[in-house]
């Protein structure tokens, strides 16, 4: 039995210890994405639950059963439930679950990240749980729309639990996309090259990225509108020189995306289901891939579409009209490959499949309605009206409600290692289509009829009653069918029977293990030939766990996977992944005590938590490594590869790579809003520009120039940070003014804070660098360590001096 | 529109269920034949043409230059909408009411005291916000006379819901009444 | 890496052409451009077909550089195309407008 061998030395390895210390220090990727996914759940019902107080308000007109601060409340929640705390992390632990599965690895890259992560998403939702037992929660819109969300509209905590509690739970989304595509790019099994890759990781690979490019826009605007509510910094305010549209800029770069950011992962599920359900493999490949590209790309063209009626030119308007109608191309294609793979084969009406139809038939109306709204002179009848309600809810329950509902029938035997039985579920969907179809289909009608959205009430006799009541009654059928769903999900978890593995004999790598899957996925990494390892080799599972792939022997107590080429899929070298730890609670504690003391207004105490992150993050990357070198080690299979920390590209080097990129785009989103107020707010020019001084200018210019050579040492790149630095805080302190003075003075203040931040980073890198070398590190001698360093530094070098140059040139010039 | 996104609705609804009925033809299906035809071409022929006719109508739309227009300004504060507009013997302000001649485009100049509010009749036209320090402006116009019922339509608080007007289009005599500041 | 890069260059040469001529729309229009007529348009309307045009020959040129060929027969290069492809129709549909949408009203 050499199966039942390998099993227990792989689970001694990668298990969890029993107990609450191994509960909390747990990072493997399995327990978090259940994890993240009963999170999500639960906000879901908690969303569902304020949905209901809504149509019940509305089910009648002139209603008083809540007023209107408290209904105010409920559908700005509503929003921000459903969008931050349930879609978003819903996905995000699906994909963390099952992506290494997909791809035959035994975890993802970062595995204190995906902890970190979910502990961010965990406090940072229940911040906003607590606002609302508090009844003080948000009540501005999901949209937090300035100056109604601004310190004299809004002078309660209520919309900082927003700003604070959703930034928290971003930066959990930011650091699972990191993990997500050096994942997908570099953790797979050997042999799979990109054509081979099973369609869910592209469609995640695509979603990662835009998350990275979209979520900081929202970060920023986050950042600012705290900022001007805390301190009166005026960036979005009229008077002095700011502009309330920036908000809504900021706001919709992040929130379109953010829809096909939905949408994508839950459409990457459909792709690997429609296949199987239809024995026949996807029709298009090629085709779906470029889809997914164009939409991905396309989906940052169309945020102006909800600003149809701000006021802004008509070329605009036309540019943003033209892409919303193009972004249905590349769905058009998928959606077109979709039903072509049903002809091409022989579906067949299993649970999944009902599911299915249900996403089709909901996703093509709302598509269709989104089509309508993207004709500019139809959007300025049906904007803001109940229309857009049913057009939203059409799209985002047709496009990820009922495929997530198709997955958790689909791959719930893989979570349980049970069978399911099939009337529970049939009902629940039937109930949840007729109900979500009799809600939100009479929505379009009420829009048309005029009826706005975030009405608290309405009169009798303009025609709205009747259709407001099948509606509400609409929502509560709708309600049934899901507590039906939770009745049966349970009865299977405990009552059904076991399931064969594979029960749909699928041909993608995650059901090539045991199921439920133990803690390591799989005792040995497969070499994958093409897209379905398991239609050509049904015994694959049987193969692995015998040890016949890559990686079968145990050493060290080492948490071993393989990294490929990324184009290829050639092996490139081993991963030896960090184990459990409570170095990611600690973390996100600390992080979560400087939100709660910038909620609390004790702003001088946020200075402990900064430096608390300082020392963990140092300590975070000292504990890795190894003080000599392995070389080459033996992999099985004949093969020999080196491990990451002896090698220049490591999964390090990737993280680092990516995440400078999502704070590329959160910089390229401050320079925006330099340029957009500068060129079109009301209000400017401002009354003083920044004392512009050659001599400071020269210094920083020198120390940036400095620090960015590649040949100096240490100390050379240390000094010129430390004078880059010192340019930064003279022009901030000495020479631009007051922040509170005009929008202008708030964004210097911002933009020179930012680079600083960032020159004060690279130098505890730099520091942190020196001293594992001193140390003896092998990962700081030849490995990654030295060209992450330089990297922070190049982008803190490149932060600095487009700071200065933005804050001197204009008065330079004038 | 509503014609056509049915009969799109319609086809790929017949297409589903035809995929379910015709298990056992065993024609090969072409990749290119659905994806070109079905998602590529389809779609940007019917798009191409709504856009450009969409675009065509906004422009159309657009508030132009032009003698006969009335301009009337609304300002919008929480939960109040105030209109200005000349009459016989100086401006004429009136609350919560704008009283306009029918038959005649009225160009409405937006502004806000507080928040963003946003001005809708729905049997007149579309709606425009009214944004702080950016007045806007929405052409209207009433082809009869009557009283037409308008609202502000972006979220703006507590009172949002109770934040609506009228609007009072009069024939021609009724308008000369109103502009020499009779009681209407 | 690279060879992703590729695949996603015609959309990224999109993307930044679209944001131009948006950001040069609005700045056309602070600047008053729109007044200063050159023979039948306006200056702001031959800066921003000046760019549209710009963009088109770049990605048309692109798309000729990875042209499917019988060397290239590898999915990443037909993707490269692919992406290239889309990125020039995406242009060429989404700036139509400037041809003759009104730019500042």
């Amino acid at each position: 039995m050499k199966a039942l061998r390998l099993h227990r030395a792989f689970e001694a390895i990668w298990g969890t210890p029993a107990g609450w210390r191994g509960s909390l220090a747990t990072v493997n990727h399995s327990t978090l994405g259940v994890r993240l996914m009963v999170t999500a759940f639960v906000f879901f019902l908690i969303g569902g639950v304020l949905a209901m107080l809504i149509r019940a308000q509305l089910a009648t007109p002139g209603s008083a059963f809540v007023g209107p601060e408290i209904y105010n409340q409920l559908f700005t929640m509503h929003g921000s439930i459903m969008m931050f705390l349930f879609a978003i992390p819903m996905f995000e632990g699906f994909a963390i679950y099952m992506l290494p599965k997909m791809l035959g690895a035994r975890d993802l890259a970062f595995p204190r990240m995906t902890a970190y992560g979910w502990w961010c998403y965990l406090f940072g939702g229940s911040m906003l749980l607590v606002s609302m037992l508090l009844g003080i929660a948000p009540d501005a819109g999901w949209f937090l729309y300035t100056p109604l969300s601004s310190k004299p509209y809004s002078p309660g905590i209520n919309s900082d639990f927003w700003l604070l509690g959703i930034t928290f739970v971003e930066i959990s989304a930011i650091v699972t996309a990191v993990d997500i595509i050096v994942s997908i790019l570099k953790l797979r099994a050997p042999g799979m090259s990109l054509d081979r890759m099973p369609l869910f990781a592209w469609y995640m690979l695509v979603t990662a990225a835009m998350m990275l490019i979209g979520f900081p826009p929202l970060i920023l605007g986050s950042i600012l509108l705290e900022l001007e509510r805390a301190f009166g910094w005026p960036f979005f305010e009229a008077a002095r020189g700011g502009d309330s549209l920036l908000w809504q800029h900021l706001f919709w770069l992040f929130g379109h995306p953010e829809v096909y950011i939905i949408f994508l992962p839950a459409a990457g599920a459909v792709s690997t289901i429609i296949p199987v359900m239809a024995r026949t493999p996807i029709l298009g490949y090629g085709w779906i891939v470029a889809a997914i590209l164009a939409l991905g790309f396309l989906s940052f063209g169309l945020w102006v579409h909800h600003m149809f009626t701000v006021g802004i030119p008509h070329l605009a308007l036309a540019f943003f009209s033209a892409a919303s109608t193009l972004v249905a191309v590349p769905t058009g294609v998928q959606i077109f490959a979709w039903l072509g793979t049903l002809w091409a084969g022989r579906p067949q009406m299993h649970l999944p499949m009902l599911y299915l139809i249900g996403f089709l038939v909901t996703f093509v109306l709302g598509g269709l309605t989104g089509v309508m709204v993207a004709m500019v002179p139809f959007d300025w009848q049906a904007h803001d009206t109940a229309f857009i309600t049913a057009h939203l809810h059409y799209v985002l329950v047709g496009g990820f409600v009922f495929p997530m509902l198709a997955a958790a029938y689909y791959w719930l035997s893989h979570f349980t290692g049970r069978r399911y039985s099939y009337t529970l579920g049939k009902a629940a969907f039937w109930l949840i289509f007729i109900g979500f179809h009799l809600t939100f289909f009479l929505m379009h009608l009420t829009g048309l009829l005029g009826q706005p959205r975030r009405i608290d009430t309405y009169p009798e006799g303009v025609g709205w009653t009747l259709y407001n009541l099948l509606s509400s009654v609409g929502a509560f059928v709708m309600a049934t069918g899901i507590a039906l769903f939770i009745i049966d999900v349970l009865l299977q978890l405990f009552h059904a029977p076991r399931a064969p593995r594979n029960p749909w004999r699928a041909g993608t790598l995650e059901w090539a293990m045991m199921q439920p899957p133990p803690s390591y996925n799989i005792a040995s990494l497969p070499q994958v030939h093409d897209r379905e390892p398991l239609e050509t080799a049904p015994d694959l599972a049987l193969s692995l766990a015998r040890g016949e792939g890559y990686l079968a022997l145990p050493r060290n107590g080492w948490r071993e996977t393989l990294a490929v080429d990324t184009k290829s899929g050639r092996i490139d070298h081993i991963v030896v992944l960090p184990g459990n730890s409570l170095l990611p609670l600690g973390t996100a504690l600390v992080t979560g005590s400087f939100f709660l003391l910038v909620l609390l207004k004790l702003y001088p105490w946020t200075l402990l938590p900064l430096a608390g992150l300082v020392v963990l993050g140092w300590r975070w990357a000292w504990v890795l490594g190894d003080k000599h070198a392995h070389g080459e080690l033996p992999i099985g299979r004949g093969d020999h590869a080196p491990i990451h920390a002896e090698v220049r590209d490591s999964p390090g080097w990737w993280g680092s790579v990516f995440l400078s990129i999502a704070d590329g785009s959160l910089f390229a989103a401050l320079i925006f809003g330099h340029a957009y107020l500068w060129t079109v707010a009301p209000n400017w020019p401002p009354p003083a520009l920044v004392t512009a001084s050659l001599p400071v200018v020269i210094a920083g210019l020198l120390g940036a120039a400095l620090a960015a050579r590649r040949s100096s040492g240490v100390t050379v790149t240390g000094a010129g940070l430390g004078l880059l630095l010192t340019a930064l805080l003279l022009t901030a302190f000495r020479l631009a003014p007051s922040p509170t003075s005009h929008a202008y003075g708030a964004v210097v203040a911002v933009l020179l804070a930012y680079a600083a931040l960032h020159a004060a980073l690279a130098l505890v890198i730099c520091c942190f660098a020196r001293a594992r070398r001193r140390a003896g590190y092998i990962a700081a001698i030849n490995g990654a360590e030295p060209r992450i360093a330089r990297l922070w530094t190049d982008y803190a070098v490149a932060a600095g001096a487009i700071a200065l140059a933005c804050t001197h040139l204009p008065a330079l010039l004038s | 529109m509503l014609a056509g996104a049915a009969a799109i609705f319609g086809l790929v609804c017949a297409l589903l269920l035809l995929a379910f009925r015709r298990r056992g033809a065993d024609q090969p299906v072409s990749a290119t034949a659905w994806i070109v035809g079905g998602g590529l071409l389809f779609p940007i022929a019917t798009l191409s043409a709504l856009l450009g006719y969409g675009l065509i109508v906004g422009e159309q739309l657009l508030p132009r230059a032009d003698s006969a227009t009335l301009r009337v300004g609304a300002e919008a504060r929480r939960w109040q909408w105030t209109f200005t507009q000349p009459g016989t013997a100086g401006p004429i302000r009136t609350r919560d009411v704008l009283h306009v001649p029918a038959g005649r485009p009225i160009d409405v100049e937006l502004t806000t005291r507080d928040v963003i509010h946003a001005f809708w009749v729905p049997r007149l036209a579309g709606k425009m916000d009214a944004i702080p320090g950016r007045p806007n402006v929405l052409r209207i116009e009433a082809h009869r006379p009557g009283v037409y019922h308008g609202l502000c339509a972006e979220f703006c608080g507590a009172g949002h819901a109770r934040h609506g007007f009228r609007v009072v289009a009069h024939d021609a005599a009724g308008w000369a009444r109103f502009q020499a500041g009779e009681a209407p | 890496m690279t060879a992703l890069l590729r695949a996603a260059a015609g959309l990224i040469i999109w993307a930044i052409v679209f944001a131009s001529l948006y950001a040069l729309q609005g700045l056309a229009c602070a600047l008053g451009w729109d007044k200063w007529q050159i023979a039948e348009a306006s200056l702001a309307r031959l800066v921003l077909l000046a760019v549209y045009t710009s963009g088109i020959g770049v990605l048309a040129l692109l798309c000729w550089r990875y042209r499917p060929r019988v060397s290239r027969r590898q999915f990443l290069d037909r993707l490269a195309f692919a992406g290239a492809a889309a990125g020039l129709f995406s242009l060429i549909y989404t700036g139509l407008p400037v041809v003759a949408a009104s730019i500042c009203r």
